[in-house]
């Protein structure tokens, strides 16, 4: 449930994939024994485009002067070179301090994430046919949304756990007085989970 | 439908497929550092005259050692990584889970989670130990490879029944099958 702009991350992976097909033509469409004309045709225009940019010289301050393919292929880089670091940190999955706030008339009452851990993860985790619990507080559309994960145990009664947990976050919003998106997760057991003891199934 | 029950719908979707987060960075973040190294390289190149021709030298060098196999090869290489990627772009990244709306959020279960509670439940049922059984959790398939004690018939019709009984609980829907292999095990 985590605010990431999936479009975008499709995009950059298809631009970057294109941007490798267009370097892996280049390198083995001369290798063929025959010859594609309309793309050698693409390919000569395209360097005698080139050709003409090299031949211009760009004035950089009062001396130095730089050829324009040069000066472009900088000033493209560049650009792109800050747009792909803004797109990386933005990557970042944030989650939020407060699960709920509440206005009164004489004031403002915040719930910590804390609050929502003691209430649904803790209890969650003390049973005997679950190995972890934990609660995540994160954001959707500026507003708090929660996500539970529970690694259960080999033999757990599955339906058992997940009523559980509906109870917990029926108690929840009871409390907190909004209905927030939630997200329980059921999830498999991690490669250290092995080295802890089975438990017999809760009955 | 309300304001929450679309969210849900929208974080039941997101949570069923990948966000291909990791592989944008990564392709991210080498396309950065190559084209940096690209930009430096080019402008020293401009700025000092030497270092140009040692460039050019070695690049020359580079071209003539590698013609032929090595630049095939490292031509399949790019096309290769350009289909992983464009791939990724494209297809639609299904996870390994399952999941519905519960009266109180999202629910999602991974497959493993879910083939281990059916295998437990059909071994349970079938009174075999749960290392008999094995369960495959496909997107619309939920499948029970059975292996027998030798001289003892199967109960297909219970197995079957207990792995709808373990989806009804989780008010999940799949078609289930039991298969039973051809060899048994020795009790």
């Amino acid at each position: 449930m985590k605010k990431t702009n999936r479009t975008l991350n499709r995009l950059v992976l298809l631009l970057t994939g294109l941007l490798l097909a267009i370097a892996a033509a280049l390198v083995l469409l001369p290798m063929l024994p025959v010859q594609f004309d309309p793309v050698q045709q693409v390919l000569q225009a395209a360097q005698r485009q080139w050709q003409v940019l090299d031949d211009q010289q760009l004035q950089i301050g009062s001396r130095q002067q730089v050829p324009a393919s040069l000066a472009v292929l900088v000033g493209a880089a560049v650009v792109v070179i800050v747009l792909l670091a803004v797109f990386v940190s933005t990557r970042r999955s944030r989650t939020r301090r407060t699960a709920a706030e509440f206005s009164q008339p004489d004031g403002r009452t915040v719930a910590d994430r804390r609050v929502v851990a003691a209430l649904i993860a803790e209890p969650i985790e003390a049973r005997a046919d679950v190995i972890a619990a934990r609660t995540t507080v994160r954001t959707w559309k500026k507003a708090p949304a929660l996500e539970v994960e529970i690694r259960v145990r080999r033999g757990a009664d599955l339906a058992r756990v997940l009523g559980d947990a509906q109870q917990r976050l029926a108690e929840w919003e009871s409390l907190s007085g909004e209905r927030m998106p939630v997200l329980v997760h059921l999830a498999d057991r991690s490669w250290a989970d092995g080295f802890r003891s089975t438990a017999p199934a809760a009955r | 439908m309300s304001a929450v029950e679309t969210t849900h719908r929208r974080v039941l979707r997101r949570a069923l497929h990948s966000p291909r987060t990791s592989a944008a960075v990564t392709a991210a973040s080498v396309l950065a550092v190559v084209l940096a190294a690209g930009v430096v390289l080019g402008v020293w190149m401009f700025i000092d005259a030497g270092f140009a021709d040692t460039v050019s030298a070695f690049a020359s060098a580079a071209v003539e050692r590698l013609a032929g196999a090595p630049t095939a090869a490292i031509g399949i290489v790019l096309l290769v990584l350009a289909l992983v990627l464009i791939s990724l772009a494209v297809l639609p990244g299904r996870r390994a889970r399952r999941g519905r709306i519960a009266p109180h959020g999202v629910v999602v279960i991974d497959d493993g989670v879910l083939a281990d509670a059916v295998a437990d439940r059909v071994a349970r049922r079938l009174g075999i130990d749960s290392s008999q059984v094995s369960v495959t959790v496909r997107a619309r398939t939920v499948r029970a490879l059975v292996t027998p004690i030798s001289g003892v018939e199967v109960a297909h019709v219970a197995a079957r029944h207990e792995i709808e009984r373990t989806l009804a609980e989780l008010s999940l829907e799949a078609d289930a099958t039991v298969q039973v292999a051809a060899t048994g095990r020795l009790a």
